[in-house]
């Protein structure tokens, strides 16, 4: 597409701004659909358009920074909008407006940098122009163009210029230098900070207006069940209940405020027909009966049953309950809704989903829906569905009027969407000189669809960090069987590599006490060749201080590592014995992320995952009952607290050259490094999680499948 | 339909008169009648802290707290000195990730220095142990208590 077209039409806010400059940021590939807007104005700010969502992890400050180091303005001069839910900002890379998978650095650093070095070389040509210099002698910096021999000016005075000059090409881009950097690497304060310090911060439950009514849902006990026969008397009678609306599977009542709503949905009465038949109990015998199946293939690779016939063997069968989000901003959603068209405030990590749900549900075309994203109470993928989105408009349309939906605690558990169960099978043999001849590994959990929808195959979530084993062993075979049952599973933060980190990290410790080898020291042996893995896990035994020693009594300390989302991260956990129970004395951790852009937006995501790693190791489990969820509030569902959490230490290192993810790598290898610290300190071996569940319940044994 | 009450309340320095019944927890009565929405829904049982205000110096879970039972005057996040010591250790830590505990956080540990001015570190983190912190700021949170208590700088 000409790039004239591009200016010429208005895109970016045309009628607010004008004398602004705006630029078509999309590059990648050269596809002008994809990208954000950086604006900048005549007045020496610079607006930046953002694609990703705000959840805590410092995504506005992190790409700020990048654009504002790039094209070489002051701090102070950066903008931040949040943009609307339009296809011409989708992610680059992923082709959605999404923020997930720890990608939003990652996928958006090149692009924006390209883009804030575009706007950079067309002021300076318009400078140079304006001046009669070369253009090679023009630089720009906190926001001036200026030559080395007295010409000096503010950006804002060449933008009318610098949008008839030709738009450079890509190759042509000359990106700033490593000691050309003003802002990339520095520990800037967040954005977001000083708002969500005074109460000011706005979330998705603090967008409505005043006179907008709010819903609230009565919940079916059980999963699948549809409303039946609705009493609505009580519910009616009530002060400031306006309306009962029969949703698919819920009923929603609408009140003049929350509280009135969630009286009202208390008093409704319903019949619920049908639903799930489903209990703990029903729940163990499925992944018992996949555990029998022989599954689907994922990984194959040299003679298993060869390798398992001889030398020392061991087998293991680990257990993983279903775990719950519990954003502390329960779900939500408000609709200003205008029959012809409507706006929509939520906090969502899926602004494509939220679009195309709206408009499904609503009939409107998606180009009278306005999304707006406010600050998100937490994500930790949950945010990625779009099930409020769908209640919300439904509610709005039968009503015909603007609501606010709210998910009351209970319901947020109820609804489910839970990170999957998982039940795992090993067999594993070393040989004389520890090499590992064979590993076997069987997993069942429910097939994880996510925001992407069901692909046909082994589901890659169910097999992350095994199929892509880094150990290296002789024989690898990687089995995955679906376990079919009602419960909503969804992504949760680091998504397969919750799991299956604690499988393979415990059963490398397994295998290295069957080798009589010191658990750090074999993850190291069997590393040989990948620097990055080598490197995190030397420098957590060096911050740790670890010194190998035999499962004893006193201080202990367990080692895990994992490669997930792009990233290296090495822990080391010190962990204490009191009565049998387990205390973490004290966390290392070691990420490698390649190059970062804030130190101190990292380091704080690593403690945050970290803590959400150790809660749910020691406490975390959604447990069933009735056809439906039994732990609905957080008195049955507790968290970590602020008194149980060790000190944190956090060290980045950077022998990875490419950008990697954040948010997600420090959280699979918690439980591990728990764990394997355990049996450093008593000689038993947790393989079921959560901990302090674990401890209290005799070992439980899977009866491994017949031979055929 | 039964009249309500006229009530009077007192927060951060104000005088509110609401039209409210007794059984409303207070944590409504700020956000939905009054607009104070700094505070918080978490779970509507008194387990996660996020609706904790100040009320005659005592935090309190405002989602527990029926209005009609409220005495005292009461604080919120908005009522807290834009440049109390808590709030200022908030932002040189840079405590808050996605913020929406913060609140709670902040107006426990503002409690928790009103009765004891250096606290120990086992004693922030027993009186803050009420407030949850999803995204994981706890250690943040106990250093902030202890540069706005001038433990540490």
């Amino acid at each position: 597409m000409e790039r004239r077209a591009f200016l010429g039409s208005g895109l970016v806010m045309a009628v607010s701004m004008t004398g602004a400059l705006p630029l078509r940021a999309a590059l990648l590939e050269d596809n002008l659909e994809c990208g954000v807007f950086l604006e900048l104005q005549a007045d020496g700010l610079v607006r930046l358009f953002l694609n990703k969502s705000e959840m805590g992890q410092g995504v506005m400050t992190g790409l700020a920074q990048i654009v504002a180091d790039e094209l070489g303005v002051a701090w102070e001069a950066m903008r931040l909008v949040q943009a609307r839910a339009e296809e011409r900002y989708v992610d680059p890379v992923g082709g959605r407006m999404v923020t997930g998978g720890s990608t939003s650095i990652r996928h958006m650093w090149r692009p924006l940098q390209e883009a804030a070095a575009t706007a950079r070389e067309l002021l300076i040509q318009a400078a140079a122009v304006t001046w009669g210099v070369e253009p090679g002698t023009v630089r720009m910096d906190g926001g001036l163009l200026a030559t080395g021999n007295g010409h000096s000016a503010p950006f804002g005075r060449f933008i009318a210029l610098a949008k008839r000059m030709p738009w450079p090409e890509r190759s042509q881009l000359r990106l700033r230098s490593a000691d050309q950097h003003t802002l990339l690497g520095r520990p800037v304060p967040r954005v977001d900070v000083p708002d969500k310090v005074q109460g000011r911060a706005c979330f998705g439950l603090d967008a409505r207006p005043r006179d907008v009514p709010v819903a609230v849902l009565a919940w079916p006990p059980a999963f699948g069940a549809r409303p039946g026969r609705i009493d609505e008397a009580a519910a009616r009678a009530m002060a400031g209940v306006r309306h009962v609306v029969p949703l698919e599977g819920a009923v929603a009542v609408v009140a003049d405020t929350t509280y009135q709503a969630l009286q009202g949905a208390e008093a409704l009465g319903v019949d619920w027909q049908g639903g799930a038949r489903l209990d703990d109990r029903i729940v163990t015998e499925s992944f018992a009966a996949a555990l029998q199946q022989q599954g689907l293939l994922a990984v194959h690779r040299g003679e298993v049953e060869m390798g398992l016939a001889g030398a020392k063997t061991i087998e293991a069968f680990y257990e993983l309950p279903y775990l719950a989000h519990v954003t502390m901003e329960p779900m939500n959603c408000t609709v200003l809704w205008h029959k012809d068209r409507c706006q929509i405030h939520v906090g969502t990590q899926n602004q494509t989903e939220a679009l195309a749900t709206a408009a499904r549900v609503s009939g409107l075309p998606p180009a009278r829906i306005d999304i707006q994203t406010t600050y998100l109470g937490g994500g930790f993928g949950r945010r990625l569905a779009t099930d409020m989105v769908a209640e919300a408009v439904a509610i709005a349309k039968a009503i015909d009027g603007p609501v606010q939906l709210v998910h009351r605690r209970e319901h947020d558990f109820q609804a489910g969407m839970f990170r999957p169960g998982c039940h795992s099978l090993l067999r594993g043999a070393v040989g004389e000189d520890g090499a590992i001849l064979a590993w076997s590994h069987h997993v069942a959990t429910q097939p994880l669809a996510g925001p992407g929808g069901q692909k046909p195959g082994v589901d890659r979530a169910a097999v992350a960090g095994v199929a892509d084993l880094p150990y290296a062993v002789k024989a690898l075979e990687v089995r995955w069987s679906p376990v079919t049952l009602p419960i909503p599973v969804w992504p949760w933060r680091s998504v397969g590599a919750s799991h299956n980190a604690f499988v393979v990290e415990s059963f490398v410790d397994e295998l290295a006490y069957l080798a009589q080898a010191d658990p750090l020291a074999y993850r190291l042996s069997l590393l040989q060749g990948n620097e990055a893995a080598l490197n995190v896990l030397r420098l957590a035994g060096e911050h740790a201080a670890y010194r190998p020693k035999p499962a004893g009594g006193g201080r202990r300390q367990g080692v895990a590592y994992h490669y997930s989302f792009g990233s290296n991260c090495a822990m080391v956990a010190d962990v204490t014995v009191q009565d049998g129970r387990p205390k973490v004395a004290r966390v290392v951790a070691v990420l490698d992320c390649g190059p970062v852009v804030n130190h101190d937006l990292v380091a704080a995501q690593v403690e945050g995952a970290v803590v959400m790693g150790l809660s749910a190791a020691m406490k975390e489990a959604v447990h069933f009952a009735e056809g439906g969820v039994q732990s609905v509030n957080l008195h049955q569902y507790d968290l970590l607290r602020c008194d149980e959490v060790p000190p944190i230490e956090v060290h980045l290192t950077q022998v990875m050259r490419e950008v990697g993810g954040v948010g997600e790598p420090a959280l699979p290898p918690v439980a591990p490094a728990l764990a394997n610290g355990y049996f450093a300190a008593t000689g038993r071996r947790i393989r079921r999680l959560p901990f302090l569940a674990a401890l209290d319940q005799p070992v439980r044994q899977h009866t491994p499948p017949a031979a055929s | 339909m039964v009249a309500m009450p006229h009530r009077s309340l007192s927060i951060n320095g104000s005088t509110y008169v609401v039209e409210v019944g007794d059984d409303v927890p207070l944590l409504w009565v700020l956000r939905d009648l009054l607009l104070l929405r700094g505070t918080k829904y978490g779970c509507g049982i008194g387990q996660c802290g996020v609706c904790t205000v100040m009320v005659g110096g005592q935090a309190l879970r405002s989602c527990l707290l029926p209005v009609g039972e409220v005495r005292e005057a009461v604080t919120t996040i908005e009522g807290l000195a834009a440049d109390h010591p808590v709030k200022r250790a908030w932002i040189s830590e840079q405590v808050p990730q996605c913020g929406y505990c913060q609140s709670g956080q902040i107006m426990q540990a503002a409690a928790l220095l009103q009765q004891t001015s250096k606290p120990t570190e086992s004693e922030i983190r027993s009186a803050m142990r009420g407030v949850l912190c999803r995204c994981g700021t706890y250690n943040r949170i106990v250093r902030a208590i202890q540069v706005a208590s001038g433990q540490v700088s």
